[in-house]
C-alpha cells in the first residue's frame, strides 16, 4: 500500500506527510522536554516565592509576590553551602581522577589483551556491578576507624576509587576502537602505554565524558556515605546543606530549600553543558561514526 | 596502631605538662550531636548563649543525621569505634535501647550523682515529674528532656465555620469531632474533613496515642507481649477505619496531608505542636489557623505519648562530664528552653520557663503555641519496644493499619495479624 502511494502521490502530499512526521516528532520531544524541565522551572520559581505561596489552591506560573534574593540569602547564611560545595568539588574531582586512572587501563586490557584470568576478571567486574555500597559499608567504616582516617576527605573518596561500572563502560567502548589504527601505531613504534593514552583515550572522550557526568552527579548528591564517615560538619558535602532546610519534623522552609537546591545543582548543570560540547567534539574528532 | 598512637599521645601530653595550668584556664570544646539538621539554628542559639555565660566551654556540633533513627545508628557506630560525642540528644523512644547498649559496655551515665550535688529543691523547681519520667529507664535518670511534644489538632477555622461549626468551641470529644469532619468533607470539591496519618507516620507515635488515650497499656506485665490484642486495640483499629469512612479522610502520605492542609483543602490535621511555625508561615493570610487539644477517649486515665528528645552524657572522663552537665542544666533550664521553644514550637520541658519573664507573655500572644501545654498533665513517656527491632516492628504494624484503614482487612483480622507479627519481633 505504502509503496504504491509514494509512487503515485504528488510531491506536495509527500512533503506534507514528512512535515506531519516532523511536527509529531517535535511535539513528542517537546512534551518530554517539558516533563524533564518543569521540575527545574518549579525549583527556580519556588526559590523566589514567599512561604504562603508555595502551596496554594490556585496555580500560578510566576510568583504573585516576588521575594528577590531573600531565600538565597537565607540559604547561604543558615547553612555553610559554599563550604559544602567546596568539599563536594574536592571529593568529586578526587574520585573521578583516580577512577579514570585505574579504570581506563583496566578497561583497555579487558577489551584488547588476551591473558590468563581475563574471563575471571571480567566476571568479577560484572559481579561487582551487583554489589551496592551498603553491603561493604560496615567493614569499610571499621577499617577507616582503626586506621584513624574517619573525618577526612580520603574517607569520603576511598570506597569509590575503583569503579567497576567505569571498567565495564570503558571496555565496551574500547572494543569498538578500530584495530587497524592500533596496529599502525605499533608499526610506528609507539609503546602500548602511549597508544592507550595518546590515541585511544582522546578518541574515547564521549565515553569518558558520559562516565564523568555519572560519577560526579552521584558523588555530589550522595548523603549516605558522608553521614557514615563524617561527623565533622566542616567536611560535609552539599546534600547536607539541603537537609538543613528539608525538615520533615517541623516542616520544611521550601523557599530556602529550593534556593539552596538551585545553588547546589548549578555547578552540575554548567558541567553538563560544558561536557555536552565535548560529546560532539569527541565524535567528530575520531572520525569513528 | 592504636596503642602506638596512645603512647605518642601520652608522651606529648606529659611533655606539655608544664603548660597544663595554662591549658586548664583555656576553653574546653564539647562534642555534641543531635538529629534533624533543620533544627541547627535553635541548637546553635542555645549553645552560643551558654558559652556566653560559660566562656570556658565551647559547644561544637557534629554534622546532624536527618532523623532520630539515623542519629541512633550513628551513635551506635561511634560506640563501636570509641568516638562517642560528649553530649547526645536521643529520641525518647530510642533512649531505652541506647541505654541498654551502653550498659553492655558499662558506659551508661546515670545523672543521679550530678543531680544530688545541686541544691535540694533544684530538681522539683525545674522539672515536672512527668517530664523527668520521659528520660528514665527502670527508674534511673539517664537524661533530661530538651524537646517535648504531644499530638495536637491544627484546624482551618474558615472551613469549620463554613461547615456550620463554631471555631471558638472546637470539639474536644471524638463523636462531635467526627461529625464535624464529615460536615467539612461535604463543603466542597476536593475538600477532606480530617487527617490522622497513622498509616504513613515515620514512627508509632500516632498509633500509641490511639491506645494510650483509652488509658490502656502498650505492653503486658511480662514485658514480652503487647497488651493491645484485645478490646483497646480493636477500638483503636475501628477508630482508624472510621476516620476514612466517617471523617472524610483521604489516605495520603503525611507530607502531602500537610500540603493539603496549608493550601486550605483539609479541615483539621493531627500533628506535632512544632508544626505551628511552618504552618503559619505557609498559610499566611489564606485562612485562620487555630489549634486544639487531643480529644481523649478516657478523661480519667487517658494519656498522650510524648515525642522529642533528651540530653544524655556520653563523655568518658570526669572533667568533660562535669562540663556536659553544665550544658545540660543550661539547655533544659529556663533560658535554654526559652530559646529552644521559640525556635522550634516544641513545648518547654522546664517549669520556670513558663513564667512571664521567659515564655509566659509569648504564650498569651500566641495561643496556637500554647495548646500542647494544656495537655501536659496527660503527657506520658513514649517507650520503645524491648529488643532492637523497633524500626521493623513499626513498619510491619503500619502496613497492617494501612490495609485496615483502606478497608482491605477487617479491624479484627488486622489486629490479630498485627499483634502476632509484633510479638514475634519482640525480644524474648
Amino acid at each position: 500500500m505504502n509503496t504504491i502511494n509514494t509512487h503515485t502521490a504528488p510531491g506536495s502530499r509527500l512533503l506534507s506527510r514528512a512535515a506531519l512526521y516532523t511536527l509529531l516528532r517535535h511535539a513528542i520531544l517537546l512534551a518530554l522536554a517539558f516533563v524533564m524541565l518543569f521540575p527545574f522551572y518549579w525549583m527556580i520559581v519556588t526559590s523566589f516565592r514567599p512561604a504562603q505561596e508555595v502551596f496554594s489552591g490556585t496555580f500560578n506560573w510566576l510568583p504573585q509576590q516576588f521575594t528577590g534574593w531573600d531565600n538565597f540569602r537565607t540559604a547561604l547564611n543558615d547553612a555553610p553551602l559554599l563550604l559544602y560545595m567546596f568539599n563536594g568539588t574536592i571529593v568529586c574531582l578526587g574520585v573521578l581522577v583516580v577512577q579514570l586512572a585505574t579504570a581506563i587501563p583496566c578497561g583497555w586490557a579487558l577489551a584488547r589483551y588476551r591473558f590468563r584470568g581475563e574471563r575471571v576478571l571480567f566476571g568479577l567486574v560484572l559481579l561487582g556491578l551487583c554489589i551496592p555500597i551498603q553491603v561493604p559499608a560496615i567493614p569499610l567504616f571499621l577499617g577507616l576507624a582503626i586506621t584513624d582516617l574517619l573525618n577526612t576527605y580520603f574517607a569520603l573518596m576511598v570506597p569509590f576509587f575503583l569503579s567497576v561500572f567505569a571498567i565495564f563502560l570503558f571496555r565496551q567502548s574500547f572494543k569498538t576502537f578500530p584495530e587497524d589504527i592500533v596496529q599502525a601505531a605499533r608499526l610506528d613504534g609507539l609503546s602500548e602505554k602511549a597508544i592507550l593514552w595518546t590515541i585511544v583515550v582522546p578518541a574515547s572522550k564521549p565515553a569518558i565524558a558520559a562516565f564523568a557526568v555519572f560519577s560526579v552527579t552521584s558523588h555530589w548528591n550522595d548523603l549516605y556515605w558522608p553521614l557514615i564517615v563524617i561527623t565533622n560538619a566542616e567536611l560535609m558535602t552539599p546534600p547536607l546543606g539541603l537537609a538543613s532546610f528539608a525538615d520533615p519534623e517541623s516542616g520544611a522552609n521550601f523557599g530556602a530549600l529550593m534556593a539552596s537546591a538551585t545553588i547546589v545543582t548549578l555547578p552540575l548543570m554548567v558541567l553538563f553543558l560544558f561536557i555536552q560540547r565535548h560529546f560532539i567534539q569527541g565524535v567528530t574528532n575520531t572520525g569513528v561514526k | 596502631m592504636k596503642t602506638v598512637r596512645r603512647i605518642l599521645l601520652g608522651l606529648s601530653v606529659s611533655a606539655l605538662c608544664g603548660h597544663a595550668v595554662v591549658a586548664q584556664a583555656e576553653t574546653m570544646t564539647l562534642d555534641v550531636m543531635h538529629a534533624w539538621p533543620g533544627h541547627n539554628p535553635f541548637y546553635e542559639k542555645v549553645a552560643q548563649a551558654f558559652t556566653k555565660e560559660n566562656p570556658d566551654i565551647v559547644i561544637r556540633f557534629r554534622a546532624s543525621p536527618p532523623s532520630y533513627d539515623e542519629a541512633h545508628q550513628a551513635v551506635l557506630r561511634s560506640m563501636m569505634t570509641g568516638q562517642l560525642p560528649d553530649v547526645y540528644f536521643s529520641g525518647f523512644h530510642l533512649l531505652p535501647e541506647l541505654v541498654h547498649a551502653l550498659q553492655r559496655r558499662k558506659q551508661a551515665v546515670d545523672l543521679k550523682p550530678f543531680i544530688d550535688k545541686e541544691p535540694a529543691h533544684w530538681l522539683t523547681d525545674n522539672y515536672e515529674p512527668s517530664i523527668l519520667k520521659l528520660a528514665q529507664v527502670n527508674g534511673t535518670q539517664y537524661g533530661l528532656a530538651f524537646n517535648a511534644s504531644t499530638p495536637v489538632i491544627f484546624y482551618n477555622a474558615d472551613l469549620v465555620k463554613k461547615a456550620g461549626g463554631d471555631p471558638d468551641a472546637f470539639p474536644t470529644d471524638w463523636a462531635s469531632l467526627m461529625t464535624l469532619a464529615a460536615k467539612i468533607g461535604k463543603t466542597g470539591d476536593g475538600i477532606n474533613g480530617m487527617a490522622y496519618d497513622v498509616h504513613a507516620w515515620p514512627d508509632d507515635w500516632l498509633w500509641r496515642a490511639l491506645i494510650m488515650e483509652q488509658g490502656a497499656p502498650i505492653m503486658n506485665q511480662d514485658g514480652k507481649t503487647v497488651a493491645f490484642g484485645g478490646e483497646s486495640g480493636l477500638h483503636a483499629m475501628k477508630k482508624a477505619r472510621s476516620f476514612v469512612t466517617d471523617g472524610a479522610m483521604a489516605l495520603r502520605d503525611f507530607d502531602q496531608s500537610r500540603q493539603q492542609f496549608v493550601s486550605g483543602k483539609l479541615g483539621f490535621i493531627f500533628a506535632s505542636p512544632n508544626s505551628a511555625r511552618a504552618f503559619s508561615e505557609l498559610i499566611g493570610t489564606r485562612f485562620e489557623l487555630r489549634s486544639s487539644v487531643f480529644p481523649l477517649e478516657n478523661r480519667e486515665t487517658g494519656k498522650v505519648p510524648t515525642g522529642g528528645n533528651a540530653m544524655m552524657i556520653l563523655a568518658k572522663d570526669d572533667k568533660r562530664r562535669q562540663a556536659a552537665w553544665k550544658f545540660i542544666k543550661y539547655a533544659t533550664g529556663p533560658k535554654g528552653q526559652t530559646d529552644a521553644v521559640l525556635g522550634s514550637g516544641y513545648m518547654p520541658t522546664n517549669k520556670i520557663a513558663l513564667q512571664p519573664d521567659y515564655l509566659g507573655d509569648f504564650y498569651k500572644k500566641n495561643p496556637n503555641w500554647e495548646t500542647s501545654l494544656k495537655q501536659i498533665q496527660y503527657a506520658s513517656p513514649w517507650g520503645g519496644y524491648p529488643g532492637n527491632n523497633g524500626v521493623q516492628i513499626w513498619r510491619t504494624q503500619r502496613d497492617v493499619i494501612g490495609s485496615v484503614m483502606r478497608g482491605n482487612v477487617t479491624p479484627e483480622d488486622g489486629l490479630a495479624k498485627m499483634v502476632e507479627a509484633t510479638n514475634a519481633l519482640l525480644a524474648k
